[in-house]
């Protein structure tokens, strides 16, 4: 590996210091990964939505090359819901809804 | 040592991408780089683990906020470079990445969503700048760009006021090949990489590479950082 002459060998702030800034800076974010405390039991889920709506979704979830539930799931986690870490992966793999369109 | 985040309010600008091919290209100059995983889905982690091909470098996930930061704070000491990767929603971690970085580069795809959430994250690093009470630049970096498309334009000049780099990267299959072979992309999109990371060097995000002809040895040497 080459070198590199550096001026800082540390981060600007500690660990402790860097998580007191986060709380300070967003007190209302989200930890990335929910604590299930156990509960990680997959269960099943039926809203009734507007085909409109759910077309919507297909399509972003398409166009972001992702799934539909991890839409939802990255967009319960933006309100600051406490999202289970499996429920953001990509799995099962795209659904293609929507891509006939294309 | 110095550490890059990269970040985005939202899901899907080619963050995780953006970090492949960063993290990818210094290591194939030889720079001692770690990249740091803090999305819960582990997407670099496991390209970094089952994919890439390439010379070695050192990637770890963790989304834990509290962890991250020991992490951080730990292979900074270790490393020439560290690139953070963060979920693309607001969470903690994504903010302990962006408390401990020297710079922070947020990927956006041409869109009016796109365009205020770059906007929201941008704000965002100004607001945990000042928390910190120091400077923590960012720039938005346009990804998957049709430059011929009125859309593309349309979102370039809607970002107008935001910080932005020259450089970007267009909407090229071999971006998406990259996350599948694990190789570095080549042609045009290795162009579109190496200018990239050129811009990065040139603004301070990325330690300058100095050319020495007078010596055998390629020398590295930090650059003044922006806004200081």
């Amino acid at each position: 590996m080459k070198g590199l002459k550096s001026t800082r060998q540390a981060p600007a702030a500690s660990p402790d210091e860097m998580l007191r800034i986060a709380g300070a800076a967003a007190p209302q974010q989200p930890s990335a990964i929910a604590q299930t405390n156990g509960a990680d039991k997959s269960a099943m889920l039926s809203v009734r939505l507007t085909e409109a709506t759910l077309e919507a979704l297909a399509d972003y979830a398409h166009q972001q090359g992702t799934t539909q539930r991890r839409v939802i799931a990255e967009a319960l986690a933006s309100r600051g819901i406490q999202v289970a870490a499996r429920d953001l992966e990509d799995r099962p793999p795209p659904r293609r809804r929507g891509s006939a369109r294309n | 040592m110095t550490i890059l985040t990269i970040a985005s309010s939202k899901g899907g600008p080619g963050k995780t991408t953006m970090a492949e091919l960063i993290v990818g290209t210094l290591a194939s100059q030889g720079i001692n780089v770690i990249a740091l995983d803090a999305d819960p889905t582990g997407g670099l982690s496991r390209w970094a683990a089952r994919l890439y091909e390439g010379p070695t470098f050192t990637c770890h996930h963790e989304a834990d906020e509290a962890r991250l930061a020991h992490l951080i704070h730990r292979v900074a000491q270790e490393a020439d470079v560290v690139v953070v990767d963060t979920a693309g929603f607001g969470n903690r971690a994504a903010t302990v990445a962006m408390i401990a970085a020297d710079a922070v580069l947020i990927p956006m795809v041409p869109g009016e969503g796109d365009v205020t959430e770059a906007a929201r994250t941008v704000e965002l690093v100004a607001g945990v700048a000042s928390a910190a009470r120091r400077e923590i630049p960012s720039r938005v970096v346009l990804n998957r760009v049709r430059s011929s498309t009125a859309l593309s334009r349309h979102a370039a000049a809607e970002a107008g006021p935001l910080p932005k780099l020259e450089a970007g990267l267009s909407d090229l299959v071999a971006y998406g090949e990259m996350g599948f072979s694990g190789r570095m992309p080549a042609g045009k999109a290795g162009a579109e990489a190496a200018a990239l990371i050129a811009e990065l060097r040139a603004i301070g995000f990325l330690p300058a590479l100095i050319d020495n002809t007078t010596s055998v040895k390629t020398k590295y040497v930090k650059t003044a950082r922006v806004g200081r």
